[in-house]
């Protein structure tokens, strides 16, 4: 059992990183200003993590060996998608997305 | 979402991310406590080290009596993306004090600055405090009430994936991705498809070798340099 002590150790200090690498951009950005290249590199961040973040969910890492896949989350994509393109309501395509899954988990 | 960018908006905007937040929250909370955390352990490692996997991370790292240094170093790995994230949101707020940079930095995550970037879409590229502040002060009371809750429940709460609540998350940044193809005229649509299919093939590929600490942030830098390159190459 860890002690509540040393988890406050390890606790504050992930926390102090995880700060930094949050405020860093901010603290320096208020001061300094971007060159052209690096606003050409970040316009293509929100669309690549958004996909990473999504594709993450369909696989499962098996590190030496190819990913499986996760076939109830690749399922529960499709209604999503297809609420994204019909509603375009972030709330309709995330409640969609919960009942599939939740169904999907039922039957298997 | 429209283009109001007021504290209630934030609010509002932020309400489908927040299933989410409790789904996943819940579910760190009962393994917290089914690795002895305490409940005050679990809501500080929510309320100061406040970030989802990096949660996951540490309980499951400490359990196993890894190395303090390589936890630290572990968690690193695993936020050094939210540089990239913050970078992409600190240019609209320059204007604003200091101290309202430091705070909305302070609790900007993966699913707040999705959020941005879909809005800027609706509101011609402005934001505000008021709407950041928020939607993050939201997010971070659902996540921390969720984590507590779930540690207290711990044992009551047999199978929380059983409802499927941690996928309004993937939910969401499904969605969320489909507004930016879609809203985002700075890039050429059949660019932003190619970078998902480049995404989609080096998260596949990647999984093969690269721990899944670090995988976000080498895709997301490699499918961005890609992304340039064609850009300033085939002048799209």
């Amino acid at each position: 059992m860890p002690s509540f002590s040393y988890i406050m150790l390890v606790v504050v200090s992930t926390g102090f990183v995880t700060w930094l690498c949050r405020v860093t951009p901010f603290f320096l950005l208020k001061r300094f200003t971007m060159p052209k290249w690096m606003l050409d590199f970040l316009s293509f961040v929100p669309v690549a993590i958004m996909s990473a973040l999504v594709f993450n969910n369909m696989f499962i890492p098996h590190i030496g060996h190819l990913p499986g896949m996760n076939w109830p989350n690749i399922l529960a994509a499709v209604p999503s998608v297809l609420a994204a393109v019909l509603t375009r309501s972030l709330l309709v395509i995330a409640i969609v997305g919960v009942l599939t899954l939740a169904v999907i988990r039922a039957l298997m | 979402m429209n283009d109001t960018l007021d504290f209630r908006a934030g609010l509002k905007d932020t309400l489908p991310t927040v299933f989410g937040y409790i789904g996943i929250g819940l579910a760190f909370g009962i393994v917290s406590r089914s690795s002895g955390f305490s409940a005050l352990a679990a809501l500080l490692t929510a309320l100061i080290t406040y970030s989802g996997a990096a949660q996951f991370v540490i309980v499951s790292m400490i359990t196993a009596g890894s190395p303090f240094v390589s936890i630290v170093f572990s968690v690193f790995m695993l936020s050094a993306r939210m540089i990239l994230t913050s970078m992409t949101v600190a240019p609209y707020y320059k204007k604003e004090s200091m101290l309202r940079n430091i705070i909305l930095g302070t609790l900007l995550t993966d699913e707040t600055f999705a959020l941005t970037m879909s809005k800027l879409n609706y509101t011609d590229h402005r934001l505000s405090f008021e709407w950041l502040n928020a939607a993050n002060i939201f997010a971070y009371s659902a996540w921390a009430a969720a984590s507590l809750a779930g540690n207290l429940l711990g044992s009551l709460i047999q199978d929380p994936e059983k409802f499927g609540l941690d996928y309004a998350l993937v939910a969401m940044f499904i969605g969320l991705l489909y507004l930016q193809v879609i809203g985002d005229r700075s890039i050429k649509l059949a660019l932003q498809g190619s970078i998902i299919l480049i995404v989609l093939v080096l998260t596949y590929v990647g999984m093969i070798f690269i721990p899944s600490g670090i995988l976000t942030l080498v895709v997301t830098i490699i499918a961005c340099l890609v992304g340039m390159g064609v850009r300033n190459h085939a002048k799209l």
